[in-house]
């Protein structure tokens, strides 16, 4: 009994002291540069190179150096609240760059740390400007076959190999010989003018996106296929012109039409009877007071 | 010829003396009922003045009536197009405070008020909302030039007169008015018969009385918008609309109407005339300057054989062409030429004529020297410091027409579509059998000029004789001659006499369910 029981005792004892310690390790220093590339690769860069130029968000090269540490820590962590807070870098960053909204990242402190490590490494340190905004070209130039494909991958006519969801199911591409869309997720019609081939590119295989991590976590979207798409955003969204924002002359034109109107109204049937034409006279006379003891 | 039967009414406004007679008797036998309570089929008017409803002559506001339209006429304010267009919209209908808001008096508190330090008296109240209510407006509220100059100064009739003209009218010396009873015209164009969407309103093919069927109208109150006379009411309680219907089921048992019948002044005369129905659309879309003559030449002389023959054809009972040629209205109208249509500027072909009033005369304001009669007067006597006489008398034989107090313009505005020669003939008439009987009973009159009067007028000393008699001594017969029913003739038309012959009379109208059995 006294055995067992002592047995109990040490094992608690050791696990307790496991734990401390590993959560001294991981508060007092960040963890190591490999575990920060991984997350990179698999979150970042979808819409960040380090010295590789913008995509969806800004060049990473060198950005420890032009923001603080505690404030890539708090932007990581929730870009929005930021912006919403009112910090003057972190809304100029989000007006830059379309008000594109980067998800909060459930990353602990630590992890983010080691992505910052990560770019702080890739960096190497030299040159303070990130390479030229413009991305890479890509190198097979896409034919209308391939814009026919994404076209019908973006509809699900095709499906897509790996068997995940149409695009249109939550996106539209108006404009284009597309066939509605979904309202769930932004208009993709002017998506390559936002985000460039490379941006989607990188979304696609990225997947930064919650609602699209999920979608597409079993059935990813292979390199070909997201080739196709590109081909085809690219296609939407050069061909398509965005819709002039009518609101003011709509609003406008009801308020002059209603004035035209009702002149009109007024020129045609202004001279009708209207109520009676002893109303002059009624007008004029004298209310009589009616008594409180009046006897119905 | 298509010659038909119409009843025709004369009204004689010199005889008129605004008793209210009329109207009372008809509200009490027609109109004394729920919904009915603001109609007065009939009514009597001071003119000048605005009537009953409220400046009904005026088109303007009330768009009744027809206006010509090219070769043709078409109605002023209803029709097929127009009211399509309107999406059935029918804006020119008076409303309940153009006519007034009918009240009544609690007369009962008179009686049977409790002990009060004041005397009861009986309070108005609205018989639409029974309601104690300041009484507004009524339907003779500027009887007698009463009120204010919201009235008579507003009459439609004064369209024409020029300003200084108008001020003339209403100089207190100068001032004078007259009555004008009206009830439907039964007209031979009725606008009322063609506006009805539901073809409830007919006229009579036997008497030409127009009528509404109760069970076919289907309150689209177009008529009420169309008559030009403001004939027709609606009743807000049945939701058909009514008007006079001449007393039909009286002239059926040969009484006359119950408004002429209790007519004081025994204005109203009753009778048949013939006339061409086939020249109706013709006269009526004839220029306004014809109007008056070409309506007065429809009717057609009942003593002509041709006119008899093609009557005879067409189904006008003898009995009736017998009372045509008795007509009070035929003699009135056509033999003397004495009558005119009401407003015939509506081209509705109105048959019910006026004898136009004898205006008051113009008198002058002569110098006189008063002294000597002065010089004559007691101690007691009152002294008159004037030098001035009010004089009435005049050189000319028809002066005091062309001097009377109302603008003959005014007269003709209402009677012939304001022609002033038609108005000024009759009445030159009327002075003319005035100035006859003043030789025949007084005698201060040279014959000489009685002759050249007449003469001047067309009358001769017979007709005079006739005119006066008609006028002041007729009898109930002479005043009324109404032509048998022949209800006969048109159950006839309609059923098998054999079978409605045992299966009328005695018993009730209604099935037994609706009697509640």
């Amino acid at each position: 009994m006294t055995h067992v029981r002592s047995f109990r005792v040490v094992s608690l004892f050791s696990f307790t002291s496991i734990l401390f310690f590993s959560l001294m390790t991981l508060l007092s220093e960040p963890l190591s540069a490999d575990e920060g590339e991984t997350i990179f690769a698999q979150t970042c860069a979808a819409c960040h190179s380090i010295g590789e130029g913008r995509r969806v968000g800004p060049d990473l090269k060198n950005v420890h150096e032009r923001r603080s540490q505690a404030w890539l820590q708090s932007f990581i962590k929730s870009s929005q609240s930021m912006v919403s807070s009112g910090d003057a870098d972190a809304v100029k960053v989000f007006d830059e760059y379309g008000k594109m909204v980067m998800p909060d990242m459930p990353f602990t402190d630590a992890q983010i740390a080691s992505v910052i490590n990560h770019i702080k490494t890739a960096s190497g340190g030299g040159g303070g400007t990130p390479v030229a905004a413009e991305p890479a070209m890509e190198a097979p130039v896409a034919t209308d076959q391939d814009v026919a494909r994404g076209r019908d991958l973006f509809q699900g006519i095709q499906r897509f190999g790996n068997g995940g969801p149409s695009c249109n199911s939550c996106h539209e591409a108006s404009g284009a010989e597309v066939f509605g869309g979904g309202k769930l997720a932004v208009d993709l019609t002017g998506a390559f003018g936002r985000l460039g081939g490379t941006g989607i590119k990188g979304v696609l295989s990225g997947l930064p996106f919650p609602a699209m991590k999920h979608a597409y976590r079993k059935g990813p979207i292979s390199d070909d296929e997201s080739f196709a798409l590109v081909a085809f955003l690219e296609k939407v969204s050069k061909e398509t012109v965005q819709p002039k924002n009518y609101a003011m002359q709509m609003l406008g034109g009801g308020i002059g039409g209603l004035v035209v109107l009702f002149g009109l109204f007024g020129t045609i049937w202004g001279r009708r009877k209207k109520g009676t034409i002893n109303r002059e006279i009624y007008d004029r006379q004298v209310k009589s007071e009616i008594s409180s003891d009046w006897r119905e | 010829m298509d010659i038909r039967s119409q009843v025709s009414m004369i009204f004689h406004l010199d005889k008129c003396i605004g008793c209210h007679t009329c109207s009372i008797a008809c509200k009490n036998i027609w109109t004394d009922r729920k919904g009915a309570e603001y109609m007065w089929w009939n009514n009597v008017e001071t003119k000048p003045g605005t009537g009953y409803p409220t400046k009904w002559e005026d088109q303007e506001v009330y768009q009744g009536g027809w206006k010509k339209s090219g070769d043709s006429i078409e109605l002023r304010g209803a029709g097929h197009k127009k009211s399509l267009l309107n999406i059935f919209h029918n804006p020119h209908m008076p409303v309940i405070d153009d006519y007034y808001e009918p009240f009544t008096y609690k007369y009962l508190d008179l009686i049977e008020a409790p002990d009060m330090p004041d005397q009861p008296t009986a309070r108005p109240v609205s018989m639409i909302t029974g309601k104690p209510i300041d009484i507004k407006m009524g339907p003779n509220w500027d009887d007698d030039m009463s009120g204010t100059p919201d009235y008579a100064r507003k009459d439609p009739n004064l369209k024409g007169l020029s300003a200084a003209e108008q001020e003339a009218m209403f100089q207190l010396e100068r001032l004078a008015f007259y009555y004008l009873p009206r009830i439907c015209n039964h007209c031979l164009n009725p606008a009322c018969v063609a506006s009805c969407p539901s073809g409830a309103i007919y006229k009579r093919g036997e008497d030409g009385i127009v009528l509404i069927n109760q069970n076919v109208c289907r309150a689209w109150r177009m008529c009420v918008t169309a008559c030009p006379y403001k004939k027709t009411y609606y009743n807000w309680s049945s939701g058909k609309s009514e008007k006079c219907i001449l007393c039909y089921p009286r002239l059926e048992a040969g009484h006359a109407p119950a408004c002429m019948h209790s007519c004081v002044g025994r204005i109203r005369y009753l009778g048949v005339v013939l006339y061409d129905a086939d020249k109706i659309h013709e006269v009526a879309s004839c220029k306004e300057e014809d109007l008056v003559k070409a309506q007065l030449d429809m009717i057609l002389d009942p003593f002509d054989p041709a006119v008899i023959q093609a009557a005879k054809k067409n189904g006008v009972a003898d009995s009736t062409i017998k009372a045509a040629q008795y007509s009070p209205t035929y003699k009135f109208v056509k033999e003397w030429g004495l009558a005119l249509p009401l407003h015939p500027e509506f081209r509705t072909l109105p048959m019910l004529f006026y004898v136009p009033p004898l205006l008051p005369v113009m008198a002058s304001v002569k110098e006189i020297n008063n002294k000597d009669q002065a010089a004559k007067a007691g101690p007691i006597t009152k002294i008159w410091e004037d030098q001035w006489l009010y004089d009435t008398s005049t050189a000319e034989l028809f002066g005091s027409i062309e001097q009377a107090r109302m603008p003959m313009k005014y007269l003709a505005n209402l009677f012939s579509a304001g022609d002033e020669a038609p108005v000024k003939d009759r009445l030159q008439k009327l002075m003319a059998v005035r100035i006859y009987r003043r030789w025949k009973t007084v005698g201060d009159i040279d014959q000489k000029k009685v002759d050249e009067v007449l003469k001047g007028v067309n009358l001769t000393y017979e007709k005079c004789d006739d005119i006066y008699y008609l006028t002041s001594l007729a009898k109930f017969d002479d005043r009324f001659v109404i032509p048998a029913a022949h209800r006969e003739h048109a159950i006839e038309m309609l059923e098998f006499t054999g079978d409605r012959k045992g299966s009328t009379g005695f018993g009730f109208k209604e099935n037994s369910a609706l009697r509640g059995l």
